[in-house]
Parts: structure tokens; C-alpha cells; sequence
């Protein structure tokens, strides 16, 4: 087969599966829509109509159609995520190639425990997993990114005795790890204003919209001050308006950045998947996260870190 | 009974006023140790800055040696001791420093052998990675300038402070020359 033909007969096998996929998004769409209108629907007999002669619904009742609806619920979510991952493996390499050309992509891979727990940012997790790793160089800049699933495991005992397991999300989003272009010696980790979790006072940066937006944690107020320049807080500030909430951690020279993204990357299953704007918003999420090396002037290396 | 209550309520109002006094003591103690570790950290930095004359004067010795005034003002800063100094000497030498340093890298831009050689650009970098600590160095005493000035001067932690003898602190503030817009016409002979 000739270069064209092999293009041609590519683009055929591309054009078949996301036809393929379109087909079970639409059907999947409408056992979603099904399913909603059949639950609701029992559930309103069960609890709202009145009991007849013949016939009272018990809580047992309402009970089961809860857990039977649920389960279904379940295996359609599972389902549909699937043809998001299908969708994401077709088109991420496609557009990576586009906007960076050299890069590596496992769509089934992740960044491992060890480098989230690196991070410092979140709690070590009890449960962990992750799509789409992908590694690439901006510039002067080591970039690895992948999405991931953290999550704690919590033991109960009710009064009878009775133990039950259950896990609540640590952290769900983007987990970026580049090289930094400054030395460090210590850790200084920056965190969007307002958070849950307790950390202690916060060093105040001089800038005052910086501060609104940020804590800044530090075990070297110096190298806290060294790293965050009056341009590099403008920066933070700009790359939060585009990304919204970021969560940093700096240190052994690294920029560890946790993004409160959404894995589907702008990709919906209420449009159709031929629909250019699912690759067009696919692209543009992807453009935001490979820009974040000169977002944050990664490539300026004039201080001491060699490219 | 109303004797013992109003002891009871007094000796609580005693402790709760002895426990606030300790804790802005030590607020205001913590504060006044920040600004003294954030002015070390500056002298840690001008002297490592100081430090490398010794690397800059090595590396320009061999390309820049006819220029005989700009050697001489970097083998002046070498045979000075940073730790004999006071702290009047250090602003002054710290001024020369910069000077020196800024004459150098005017000049080097003669010289491209000087500027693509190994030496000379990791010189370079560390000298931006000083300059740049120097900075944040100023500005992390500068934050704890107003923390500390805002404890003296904001009740109740004022009236503590007047009893303790501290006094308003200053800022770090360059010279209003410094201010001007730099012009290096005078450096090209």
C-alpha cells in the first residue's frame, strides 16, 4: 500500500470507530434518559400515591428500587466513562502530535502512588488510580502530567457491632510534575484561598491580590520569597484565572502542580462525538496544560539550572 | 457565697489577663526574631555574593586584563575581609559590589569569547541566583518589618510592646539614586 492509501485506509478505520462510538453514546443517552424517567416514576407510586385495598409499597419496597436503580446507574456510568476513554485514546495522540509533535501517551497509565505521595500536597492514599500519562518536553522543560483518583479508606462500627469500609476522594484531577528553573533547598508548597484542610499560618507574600487568592507554606521564608518574584505570583495568579484551583508544591528543584480538571477533558456525551467542537474543546484543555512550562516561565534558565 | 463567687470571678479575670499578656509577649518576641533572622539571611547572601569576586576576577583576568581600571576595582573588593567589617562597611561594599558588578557585564559584552565561555556563563547564573536570593532576601525582611511594626503599633499588642521597650523598625529602601533609570554611556571608552 502506498503512503495516501495507508492515510486513506486510517482515516476510514477512524472515521468507523467513532461512528461506532456515536452509536453507543446515542444509546447509552437513551438508557440514561429511560432509566431516570423509570425510577422516578416508581418512586413517586411508591411514596406519593395513596395505598389502595389491595395494595400498600412498604419502605422494603422503596428500599429495593433504590439499590436496583442504583446498580443500574452504576453499570451505566461505567459504561458510558468507557466510551469517553475510547474517544480520549482515538483523539489525544492526534491532537498531542498536533500541538507538540514529540511526546509519549499510555492512556491506561498514570503517575505512580510514589510521585503523588512525592508531591507532599495531599494525604498518602488508601485506594489510587489514573488514565492517560503523558510525558512530553516544552521547551527546556521535563513535563510529566496524568489524571488521578486518590482516595482515603474510613473503618465504621455501627452499634450492633457491625464494620463497614467505605472511601472518600483525597484528591480527583490533573497531577503535573515538571522541572523547575530555580535551585531549592527546602519545600514551599501554595495553596488556593479557600481550602479545607489545616496548615498552619500562612506566609504573606507582599502582593496583596497574590494573598487573596493564596497561602503560601514554607519551611525557608527566604527561598519562599526567592522563588515567588512579584512576575512569577502575577503569573500563578493568571494561570489560576485559566486553570482554576491549583494546588504547588516546590521542591528538589521540582514543580509539582495538582489541577482540579476534569478527566473528560471538555469531551461530552450529550453532543455528538462527530461533532468537531468535542475535538476542538479536547484541544483546547490540552493547550492549557501544555502551556503551563511558559505559563510559568519554566524555560528561562539563568539561574543556576542548566537545560 | 457571694464573697467566694466574686473572688472565684476575679482571680479568673487575674489569669485569663496574665495568659493574654504571655501570649502577645511571645507574639511580639516571635516577631522581632523573624526581622533578626530575615536581616542574617540579607548578610548570608551578600556574603556569598561576596564570595564569588574572587570567581569573577578568575574568569575575566585572561580577556579583560588591559581593562586596568575595572581590574583594579574588582582586586580592591578581593582584599577586603566581609567578616572584619561593620555594618556600615558592608552597605558600602555592598555598593561597590554592585557597581563592579555592573561595569563587568557592561563591558564583557566587548569581549564574546568572555561571554560564550563555560566559566563565564556558569558564573553568570550564579551570580542571577544570588542577586535573585539578595532580593527575596530584602523582601522577607521587609514582610517581617510590618508584621513586626504592627504588632508595636496595633492595640492591645502596643501597649505590651511599650512595656517590653520596642521600638518602630525600618524598612529596607534603596538610595534615590538608585531609583534613576541606569546609563552605561559612561563605561564604553
Amino acid at each position: 500500500m502506498s503512503v495516501t492509501q495507508e492515510a486513506v485506509t486510517a482515516s476510514n478505520n477512524l472515521i468507523a470507530e467513532v461512528e461506532k462510538l456515536e452509536s453507543r453514546r446515542r444509546t447509552s443517552n437513551v438508557m440514561v434518559i429511560f432509566t431516570t424517567a423509570s425510577f422516578l416514576s416508581i418512586f413517586y407510586s411508591l411514596n406519593f400515591l395513596p395505598a389502595t385495598e389491595h395494595w400498600e409499597a412498604g419502605p422494603d419496597l422503596t428500599f429495593w428500587t433504590i439499590l436496583v436503580f442504583g446498580f443500574i446507574a452504576v453499570i451505566l456510568g461505567v459504561w458510558r466513562a468507557g466510551i469517553v476513554k475510547r474517544y480520549k485514546s482515538i483523539f489525544m495522540p492526534i491532537v498531542l502530535n498536533e500541538l507538540v509533535g514529540d511526546y509519549n501517551y499510555e492512556p491506561k497509565n498514570y503517575l505512580d502512588v510514589a510521585l503523588f505521595n512525592e508531591a507532599g500536597l495531599f494525604s498518602s492514599p488508601d485506594r489510587y488510580n489514573g488514565s492517560d500519562l503523558v510525558s512530553v518536553v516544552i521547551g527546556k522543560t521535563d513535563m510529566v502530567f496524568s489524571f488521578v483518583h486518590a482516595e482515603r479508606e474510613t473503618t465504621s462500627t455501627d452499634s450492633n457491632g457491625k464494620t463497614s469500609t467505605s472511601h472518600s476522594t483525597i484528591f480527583l484531577g490533573l497531577l503535573l510534575i515538571s522541572e523547575f528553573n530555580k535551585r531549592t533547598e527546602n519545600k514551599t508548597e501554595i495553596w488556593p484561598v479557600p481550602f479545607d484542610e489545616a496548615k498552619g499560618t500562612p506566609l504573606k507574600m507582599d502582593s496583596v491580590a497574590f494573598n487573596k487568592q493564596f497561602s503560601v507554606y514554607t519551611s525557608d521564608r527566604t527561598e519562599a520569597f526567592y522563588l515567588l518574584t512579584p512576575g512569577y505570583m502575577e503569573r500563578l495568579l493568571r494561570v489560576r484565572q485559566k486553570l482554576g484551583k491549583i494546588y504547588i508544591s516546590i521542591h528538589d528543584s521540582k514543580l509539582y502542580m495538582a489541577v482540579d480538571l476534569d478527566s473528560n477533558l471538555g469531551i461530552s456525551l450529550w453532543r455528538s462525538l462527530t461533532d468537531a467542537s468535542q475535538i476542538m474543546k479536547l484541544k483546547y484543555n490540552l493547550k492549557m496544560i501544555l502551556d503551563i512550562p511558559n505559563d510559568l516561565n519554566l524555560n528561562t534558565r539563568i539561574w543556576g539550572i542548566r537545560d | 457565697m457571694n464573697i467566694t463567687l466574686t473572688s472565684g470571678l476575679v482571680i479568673g479575670a487575674a489569669l485569663l489577663l496574665i495568659i493574654a499578656v504571655v501570649v502577645m509577649y511571645n507574639s511580639l518576641i516571635g516577631r522581632k526574631n523573624d526581622v533578626e533572622n530575615a536581616s542574617s539571611s540579607i548578610d548570608a547572601m551578600l556574603k556569598r555574593r561576596f564570595d564569588l569576586i574572587p570567581n569573577l576576577v578568575d574568569a575575566v583576568t585572561h580577556f579583560m586584563a588591559h581593562e586596568t581600571g575595572l581590574m583594579n576595582q574588582l582586586t580592591e573588593l578581593r582584599t577586603t575581609s566581609y567578616e572584619s567589617m561593620t555594618q556600615t562597611e558592608r552597605v558600602q561594599l555592598d555598593q561597590n559590589i554592585r557597581s563592579a558588578l555592573g561595569n563587568v557585564m557592561a563591558v564583557a559584552e566587548n569581549y564574546p569569547e568572555l561571554k560564550s565561555s563555560e566559566n563565564m556563563i556558569h558564573l553568570q547564573e550564579t551570580l542571577n541566583e544570588v542577586e535573585g536570593q539578595i532580593a527575596a532576601a530584602r523582601r522577607s525582611f521587609n514582610a517581617a518589618i510590618t508584621e513586626y511594626n504592627n504588632g508595636i503599633e496595633m492595640f492591645p499588642l502596643n501597649i505590651v510592646a511599650a512595656a517590653m521597650g520596642l521600638r518602630q523598625q525600618e524598612w529596607f529602601e534603596i538610595e534615590n539614586h538608585q531609583r534613576e533609570v541606569v546609563s552605561v554611556k559612561g563605561l564604553f571608552k
